[in-house]
């Protein structure tokens, strides 16, 4: 169940390791070291332990306050901590100047907009396939929408790593520059993104001045009223993977498969794990991958060889931070199998 | 010992199974010392993972050379006391969770014993195989090893048997780090099929046995096809002997596949809400059907809605909270409280699951103000019949964060227990710590033989030790 207890065997690993950890700390047990900074940082954050936990306990909680309390105490993993000096210097978590940010896009985005693409720091510089894909699609619906020029990020990332006062500050940020553009709406193709603003935006600043909406969401919208009407074939058989901060976190699994369904030729396979028992990327939001990259790419391996069971040709998902630590992992995995954004599909049956 | 024997033990244990399964620290080493339990347990000095039946044989072979104390483990998710002494060696054994074969000529599959009940059914329903037996209650997470070894009482009781009863043959590694076979697999040119061959049934001694006895390796279990139906009932009953007379009657026309029976904190005015699970060919089930509603209509159970019973049957994840039609939320999370739960469990004939329904709910009104007063809930009472009478699990919850409610938990188990053996019931799975103690204490002439065999074969004492107070 949990993938990082797969990979590193030890159950000291697990949800229940975490608990027991967290139990030795509180009644002076264990003394706060390096080992225990590894085993807490080492989770991907994938909600597959909340799920199936008999008692309802909020294990997602539990693990981030075991993360705060160990930055409280100035204990963090090296990489992490890169990680947020990135962010504070260029406003990204991976150092790239913030001027790349924008790049991808061939014209500046208009200052005010109905809507609002967030695009995310993978998206915008790591996987821009993504995000012209879904600039394109929306422009083909007649959306009326815009991207914040001075987008900075989300602060997920920071706030999986325990950074909650700088997560809080990058949140500040966002919100006045979307409060700017006028928008009622903004859209995430990145789960993270998405679900930062949705759950912890709230919590950090009170309740949000727009509504928060993933791609997906707002694709089978547009789907249903007629905006967006697939027209070009697409003959082969694709596999879905449920982005765990999407599917589990935020409860998102028909939203994409009905996009998937509605693609003319496309056949959609089901992989033995999907929905809410779907095994996680390994990307962990991007914080697995950084700290742990050699965990955070075997987990990709494991659900890689799960995809290439179904017989499918393609890999579909609906998060660039699975999209990317998939394609890491590929080479590894020695799979064959095509790995691409929902958006990428969408757009090429709307040509 | 001193430290520069643990040194070459380490050493020696690291060689065994490779450094990368094996860990000296106490970040990992904690996580073995308690099962899902509250009664604290030792810490193990090291925890390794053995890949293979041979490494678990040479693991035991130089911890009886260093007369360290062995323990075992699945998946730890047992209620019973672990039993775990500091200083051990922790084996966990969930690196070896492969299938080694699907053999459909006898209807079997050999695991690994750290494959997890859950995820071999899942592959097994690939091919349209199921096991008779979904497993116990925790087949999420738990072992098969770890099951077989605690005699865990498996959904699918009523007309597929016990744990047990699903084995058909056993790979052991015992204390000494002998490796052998049991039933038709005991013969080298053989394979695992059958049970009750070439001698006594062997097997059997290591179900149940809390791995005081040997460590299992491998295990053969039954499997069948998928069945092509299903049907699902639920019965109010507002006389309990009604209740049980009815399940008398199944369990004598073995016309179900599960059957549970309900009391207190019903969702409907009843002394008694029955489940009931039958599964088999369509013409089979529709025969069985009618003779079900015919029982229970004559028995006085009113037919209600079955949808409790078939979400308890798909969902086994969270099942329990179907069984009184409750969203499995508002079931287990009471939010704010940490509860923990003194289960007291054990196998009744069907007079004595009468007589201790009445003993129970008077020593329940009898003891209503103390239990008030700490805050004590209901949870359950219920019995799983098996093919010759019920198993009974009765659950009630204390603060685990009030001192005064947390002991007086133990107090009701205490009692519990008592009530469960003065009324011939057996629990099924005994474990370490008090309650084994207890437990075994009632039954001398049957411990003295356990005492023998493991003499017999853990002269060092290596394996286990304490638990079943052997």
């Amino acid at each position: 169940m949990c993938p990082v207890n797969e990979v590193n065997g030890f159950q000291s690993y697990s949800a229940k390791g975490k608990l027991v950890l967290a139990s030795a700390l509180l009644d002076g047990r264990l003394k706060y070291n390096e080992e225990i900074v590894k085993h807490v940082f080492m989770c991907s954050d994938c909600g597959a332990c909340e799920q199936n936990c008999f008692f309802f306990l909020e294990l997602g909680d539990i693990s981030s306050a075991l993360k705060a309390d160990l930055v409280e105490r100035g204990l963090s993993m090296k990489d992490h901590m890169l990680m947020l000096q990135n962010a504070q210097k260029t406003d990204n978590i991976f150092g790239q100047p913030h001027e790349k940010r924008l790049q991808w896009l061939a014209e500046k985005p208009k200052k005010k907009g109905e809507t609002v693409y967030f695009v995310g720091c993978t998206t915008s510089l790591a996987r821009t396939r993504i995000a012209k894909a879904n600039c394109n699609v929306m422009k083909s619906s007649g959306l009326d929408f815009t991207l914040l020029e001075q987008e900075k990020c989300c602060g997920f990332p920071l706030l999986s790593i325990g950074q909650i006062e700088f997560a809080k500050a990058f949140a500040k940020y966002n919100v006045e520059q979307i409060e700017r553009t006028g928008a009622k709406r903004v859209v995430f193709s990145c789960p993270g993104c998405y679900r930062m603003f949705q759950k912890e935006y709230p919590k950090l600043l009170g309740p949000l001045p727009f509504e928060a909406v993933h791609t997906t969401e707002l694709y089978e919208e547009l789907l249903d009223e007629g905006q967006l009407t697939p027209k070009r074939k697409l003959s082969f058989a694709v596999t879905y993977h449920d982005p765990c901060h999407l599917g589990r976190h935020m409860n998102v699994y028909d939203s994409p498969r009905k996009i998937l369904e509605n693609i003319p030729g496309l056949k959609l396979v089901e992989m033995t794990r999907n929905r809410e028992s779907a095994y996680c990327c390994g990307a962990g939001g991007g914080n697995l991958p950084q700290a742990f990259p050699e965990v955070a790419a075997s987990i990709a391996v494991a659900r890689l060889k799960e995809a290439t069971k179904t017989d499918a040709q393609l890999l579909a998902s609906a998060c660039p931070a699975c999209i990317s630590n998939f394609m890491l992992a590929k080479k590894r995995s020695k799979t064959g199998i095509g790995i691409k954004d929902v958006a990428e599909l969408v757009l090429e049956t709307l040509r | 010992m001193t430290t520069l024997v643990k040194a070459d033990l380490k050493e020696e244990l690291k060689s065994i199974v490779g450094p990368e399964n094996f860990s000296d620290d106490i970040v990992d080493r904690l996580t073995y010392s308690r099962s899902s339990s509250v009664e604290e347990a030792g810490t193990p000095f090291c925890v390794v993972r053995p890949g293979s039946t041979q490494e678990t044989s040479q693991i035991l072979k130089t911890a009886n050379t260093h007369h360290n104390p062995v323990y075992v483990w699945g998946r730890g998710t047992i209620f019973v006391a672990s039993g775990v002494q500091d200083g051990c060696i922790m084996v966990d054994m969930t690196r070896m969770d492969s299938i080694s074969k699907v053999d459909e000529d006898t209807m079997s599959v050999t695991v690994e014993a750290g494959a997890i009940w859950g995820a071999l059914n899942t592959e097994l329903r690939k091919k349209n195989w199921e096991l008779t037996i979904p497993g116990p209650g925790s087949l999420v997470s738990c072992t098969v090893g770890g099951s077989i070894a605690a005699s865990t009482v498996p959904h699918g009781l009523t007309g597929e048997g016990t744990t047990g009863e699903n084995v058909l043959n056993l790979e052991v590694v015992l204390p000494t780090g002998d490796v052998f076979e049991t039933g038709s697999a005991a013969n080298p040119q053989g394979t695992p099929f059958e049970r009750y061959c070439n001698g006594p049934d062997v097997a059997g001694l290591f179900i149940g046995s809390c791995g005081t006895l040997g460590i299992i390796t491998k295990a053969t279990l039954r499997i069948q096809r998928v069945p092509e139906a299903e049907e699902f009932f639920c019965y109010g009953f507002q006389d309990l002997k009604d209740a049980f007379k009815t399940s008398y009657e199944l369990l004598e026309k073995r016309c179900t596949r599960f059957t549970v029976l309900c009391q207190g904190d019903l969702p409907v005015k009843a002394a008694a809400l029955m489940h009931i699970i039958t599964t088999g060919a369509k013409d089979e089930v529709e025969v069985k059907s009618k003779k079900i509603k015919s029982i229970c209509q004559t028995g006085g159970g009113k037919e209600l809605d079955n949808t409790g019973t078939k979400n308890y049957w798909k969902t086994h994840n969270v099942m329990y909270s179907w069984l009184r039609w409750k969203d499995p939320k508002t079931y287990y999370a009471r939010k704010g409280i940490p509860y923990f739960c003194p289960e007291v469990f054990g196998y009744l004939s069907m007079p004595k699951l009468v007589e201790i329904s009445e003993a129970f709910w008077k020593y329940w009104s009898e003891h209503e103000v103390q239990l008030k007063k700490v805050n004590a809930l209901f949870k359950g009472f219920d019995v799983y019949f098996s093919k010759n009478g019920g198993y009974l699990w009765i659950d009630t919850l204390y603060s685990y964060a009030d001192k005064e409610a947390f002991e007086h938990g133990f107090k009701v188990r205490r009692d519990l227990y008592e009530l469960l053996l003065r009324h011939g019931g057996s629990p099924a799975t005994v474990g370490g710590g008090e309650m084994a103690k207890y437990v075994t204490s009632h039954m001398p002439r049957y411990h003295n033989f356990l005492k023998t065999l493991k003499k017999a074969v853990d002269p060092n004492r290596i394996l286990n030790p304490g638990v079943l107070d052997l």
